[in-house]
């Protein structure tokens, strides 16, 4: 076609004007040229098409003029206004009902624990605990417990990282390939910690033969519930888990009440049931979610190697931060005068005010779960709204939300401190009608320890704050650095003070502690938000 | 051939051989079937999943998969073969420094980002850039390097120098912090394939200019290897329309795309042969940089001696029948399929159409056929009869064979069902014109009357449906056969394998590279 008989061709301005609106219907603000090419194509019209059709040459002139309307005005309409005031926005407790939520979520996961507390108070006894237990019972099964907890605390942590990994997949058949791995492993670890301790004992005779047996057998069966239970706490089944530890319970209450067991007996058998219980609900869960979702995958797990390493950082997180947890007590029952009977030797008035202390702490749980909440809701909303030149903006926006995160904070430890005190001195005036009440404030290190150890959680609490930024930052390393530190200065100044003055004391290396790993921690995280832009990027 | 002096072949995938279906995997899988005995074959398969499964029966010749899964958070090599052990790449990891990445990275990737800022014009800087990387790669490590600050901050710079500034902050074109975050981390994952080590080859080969290219570039670098790219589709036309319709904002399409193009324009650049299925993708492909005289079309190939004319089922022997083989998505244009339908049972009031294809693909856009076929009421001529296992069977079950696409490569589906004696109604798109050439109807997309015309045509003119049936077949045997496509393949194997290339890395010109080079040969 010469170029006279082309332009004879009308181009057809309203069939133009059509296409145009079909093009950016499908692609909004086209990139370049090309992409309104490709746009064109995609929708049947051919090159051979656009000279008839159209009265262009070429389907890159058509595409090129469509392109120059799009660019128009009328087509390019603004999105969200971008102003500096997004950033001033109040963040001190900008949602109530969201806080609430949140709130009440994170005190879900206690329920298992309430419910112990609850026993206690109803039937004197529990799952592992009895108001009358003497102080050589109370040690052995406090050893027990505690050896427990730090023996299972790191692979709690990878459990929780691998089943959440997987399931975020959709692959719940690795998920359970890799659980019941960990699982294996995890019992095997346990039992094999358990003997050690036992022929240890037999060489070093710590403890009578029989003395150590309860530990042990306390050891396992409290060991493998918190690692079972930690499954389903990934998994979100709250619910499976405080069935089970009721149900155990009340075989307990069973044991005594109606079989006359004695009490060892009665609640082995309680902590037996409820584990057999959790691997039923586990096994049910998987089970269930398999088959709903099912997966023609190759079912491969990455090598050894890898799940190590991706791992080995949670995983030391989680004994020291047991470790650390129970170090002071370690400490204050390894001392006093006179000489305590053997190394480990239960403080019945120390460990009083830890529990009391302990109950403030707990109310803070619900905290932290809305403060990461908000955290994450806030990134992923200023990440689409911050415009490349608002950054320090952006990062100075999170500067101010964690400064107000740590005030809420200690604003709620201040409120559950108060409460959980006051909570229990209501109770002093019953004193000469319950000997239980009366003993309990028998001896004023009671409350020593707790206004100590609840300082100490207080400054805890912050440090685990910064301990949840940092795993939303995929940033576990520094934590474990400043919990390292940490855990030395908590056994350090408790273990001087303790020998120094009295065996109380040791509370002051909680307090110790947790001051030191606030502030490391505080000190990274300060340093992550004013660059807030490059720590988020690279948490992947 | 003894195994000593089999040649040995990296063939480079992306979303297909061997763990997903469709016409790029049953082309691979062809092609290595058909070489077994005379050309060994490594497998490098960029996917999605650590998870993904092979899915089809890999013959001998196939020494190796490499499985690179593009979008895990963790390290790929993780997911390579065993040897060499993960410890070795920890190695790598205590080795990184931040003066490593500052001194030796950082210039390269300053160079990375002056081409992305010009992505069609810098295909030269492009592939020394690309082989520069690799071999950092080969002694540091990939995801410190790429999620470290001073990585990022260049990076930010980049988007700063990159950004008009005379876009106000409220255009929809102005980069939020989020395109920068999503820019990186795509970055991170496309290029992936660098960190993979090339293991001992004679030929590359790519199923697209992509990504999956990179093994091909390096070591054509590092070793002289010629390679080739297979142009089944053309990639970068691909991005253009599926990033252009995302819900992604302006600069994130941008950096995407410039992505894309850079590479393509890179792949296109160094290969040796650019092979597309067909003639169609050559304008594409001269666009974004492909010199015409390495260009040479082979079309995709069938089996003639499975996909043969059969006779019809007994219950449809008196019915005319239109079978068609397409999953039920808006490439395929089922919606126009239905109009015709609803215009020649017009005519003929028993036609059938039959089309077999996945109803799952697109369930949205299912639900709109069949409210359509309804709204039409001729739920007793067309039929979606959902997805068959052999395909074979339903070629037979038609009088002709119906494809009503608004866009296509060189369909598979199309060459089978010529193969089976079925003359043809097709839409002009693509490269369905080169294979059907005088055997069928070609018309113009979304035109159900222009359609329609063609189907009674041939529905009714039984001397010229049987001469078209008659041709069809005998003209995918003379051009489109499996033997033919693999001697075309083995041709150009052989012409490559005989060519004598200078080993590229001495032409490098970037002051970033040398230094890196020679910083590896002093220390390494």
């Amino acid at each position: 076609m010469n170029n006279i008989e082309f332009a004879t061709i009308k181009k057809d301005d309203s069939k133009i004007d059509t296409l145009a609106q079909h093009i950016h219907g499908l692609i909004g603000n086209p990139v370049s040229v090309w992409a309104v090419a490709a746009s064109i194509e995609s929708i049947g019209i051919r090159e051979k098409d656009v000279l008839q059709d159209f009265g262009y040459k070429s389907l890159y002139d058509l595409a090129s003029e469509i392109y120059r309307i799009l660019k128009n005005e009328k087509y390019r309409t603004s999105v969200i206004e971008n102003n500096d005031s997004d950033f001033n926005e109040s963040v001190l407790l900008d949602n109530i009902i969201s806080f609430l939520k949140y709130y009440g979520l994170g005190l879900l996961v206690t329920i298992p624990l309430l419910s112990q507390i609850a026993s206690l108070f109803i039937f004197d006894y529990s799952l592992w605990a009895w108001i009358h237990l003497n102080k050589a019972q109370a040690t052995m099964i406090a050893i027990g417990v505690i050896s427990s907890f730090i023996i299972t605390g790191g692979f709690v942590q990878v459990i929780g990282r691998e089943i959440n990994r997987y399931i975020g997949m959709g692959d719940y058949g690795l998920a359970k390939k890799l659980t019941r791995q960990i699982l294996l492993i995890g019992g095997i670890t346990i039992i094999c910690s358990q003997s050690c301790f036992y022929f240890l004992n037999m060489l070093f005779y710590f403890y009578p033969i029989n003395m150590v047996t309860l530990s042990v057998i306390y050891g396992c069966l409290i060991g493998f519930m918190i690692l079972l239970s930690s499954v389903l706490y990934t998994l979100e089944q709250i619910k499976s888990i405080t069935i089970a530890v009721i149900i155990g319970t009340g075989l307990v209450v069973t044991g005594i009440k109606l079989m006359h067991l004695n009490m060892y007996i009665a609640q082995w058998m309680g902590l037996g049931a409820t584990d057999l219980i959790l691997v039923f609900y586990m096994r049910s869960y998987f089970s269930k979610m398999t088959h709903s979702n099912p997966k023609d995958t190759a079912d491969i797990l990455p090598q050894i190697e890898v799940i190590y390493y991706r791992n080995y950082r949670y995983f030391l997180y989680g004994i020291l931060y047991f470790s650390f947890i129970f170090m002071d007590r370690i400490i204050a029952w390894s001392t006093g005068k006179p000489p305590t009977s053997f190394i480990i030797w239960f403080n019945t008035p120390y460990e009083l005010g830890m529990d009391w202390a302990l109950l403030g702490l707990i109310a803070t749980v619900g905290v932290l779960e809305y403060d990461i909440h908000l955290f994450s809701e806030r990134i992923q909303y200023f990440q689409k709204r911050a415009t490349y030149d608002q950054i320090p903006k952006f990062n100075a926006y999170f500067m101010k939300l964690y400064k107000h995160q740590v005030l809420i904070l200690i604003g709620m430890n201040i409120i559950s401190v108060m409460a959980a005190y006051y909570a229990i001195h209501s109770l002093k005036p019953y004193g000469n009608e319950y000997p239980l009440i009366k003993d309990f404030f028998a001896s004023p290190i009671t409350s020593n320890v707790f206004w100590l150890a609840s300082l100490g959680y207080i400054f805890f609490s912050i440090g685990l704050l910064h301990t949840l930024y940092c795993f939303t930052l995929a940033r576990p390393g520094y934590v474990v650095f400043s919990l390292l530190i940490s855990l030395i200065s908590n056994f350090s100044i408790g273990f001087i003070m303790s020998r120094l003055i009295s065996p109380e004391y040791a509370i002051t290396g909680l307090v110790t502690g947790s001051v030191v790993f606030a502030l490391l921690t505080g000190w990274y995280i300060t340093k992550s938000f004013h660059r807030m832009d490059y720590f988020y990027f690279s948490a992947y | 051939m003894d195994v000593a002096e089999r040649p040995t072949v990296l063939l480079a995938t992306e979303g297909s051989y061997p763990y997903k279906g469709g016409g790029v995997s049953t082309w691979a899988q062809m092609l290595c079937e058909e070489l077994n005995g005379q050309i060994d074959f490594i497998i490098f398969a960029l996917s999605n999943s650590s998870q993904d499964k092979i899915r089809y029966n890999l013959p001998s010749n196939i020494k190796a998969v490499y499985n690179i899964p593009l979008w895990v958070t963790e390290d790929t090599v993780v997911y390579y073969n065993a040897e060499p052990p993960f410890s070795y790449y920890l190695k790598r990891k205590l080795r990184t420094t931040r003066n490593d990445i500052d001194n030796l990275f950082r210039p390269i990737f300053k160079d990375f980002i002056e081409c992305l800022k010009d992505p069609v014009t810098k295909s030269v800087e492009s592939g020394q850039v690309i082989y520069g990387l690799w071999k950092y790669f080969q002694y540091y490590d990939y995801k410190m390097t790429l999620s470290h600050i001073s990585t990022w901050d260049h990076f930010k710079q980049f988007l700063f120098e990159y950004t008009d500034k005379t876009i106000t902050s409220s255009s929809t074109e102005t980069p939020h912090l989020l395109d920068m975050t999503y820019g990186m981390r795509w970055l991170y994952h496309f290029m992936m394939p660098i960190v993979a080590s090339i293991p001992q080859i004679n030929l590359s080969m790519s199923t697209l200019a992509g990504f999956p290219v990179i093994p091909s570039i390096v070591a054509k670098f590092e070793y002289g290897i010629p390679y080739m790219v297979i142009d089944h589709g053309v990639f970068i036309r691909e991005r253009l329309i599926n990033i252009s319709n995302t819900n992604f904002s302006y600069s994130a399409k941008k950096i995407l795309l410039d992505m894309a193009t850079l590479i393509t324009g890179t792949a296109y650049h160094y290969a040796d042969r650019i092979l597309p299925v067909s003639g169609f993708n050559k304008n594409w492909e001269i666009t974004f940089g492909a010199e015409a005289n390495k260009i040479e079309v082979i079309p995709n190939g069938v089996d003639t001696q499975y996909f043969v004319p059969g006779p019809k089922p007994k219950e449809l022997n008196n019915t005319k029948t239109v079978v068609a083989v397409s999953h039920i998505f808006p490439l395929k244009d089922i919606e126009t399929m239905i109009k015709v339908c609803e215009i020649v049972s017009g005519k003929i009031h028993d036609v059938q159409f039959i089309v077999y294809g996945s109803l799952d693909i697109d369930p949205d856009y299912t639900r709109k056929c069949q409210a359509l076929i309804k709204r039409l009421h001729i739920e007793e001529n067309f039929k979606l009869a959902g997805y068959h296992a052999n395909p074979r069977e339903t070629y037979n079950e038609g009088d002709i064979y119906l494809m009503t696409s608004i866009s296509e490569g060189v369909p598979y589906t199309l060459l089978e069902a010529m193969s089976c004696g079925k003359p043809v109604v097709a839409t002009d798109v693509g490269g369905i014109s080169e294979i059907l050439k005088d055997n069928g109807i070609l018309c113009k997309p979304r035109d159900p009357n222009n359609i329609a015309e063609a189907v009674l045509l041939l529905l009714v003119d039984d001397a010229m449906r049987n001469e078209m049936s008659v041709n069809s077949r005998a003209n995918v045997i003379k051009e489109f056969s499996k033997e033919h496509f693999v001697q075309h393949y083995k041709n150009i194997f052989q012409e490559l394998l005989q060519k004598k290339t200078q080993k590229d890395k001495i032409k490098i010109t970037l002051p970033s590279v040398n230094y890196l080079l020679r910083h590896i040969n002093e220390q390494h």
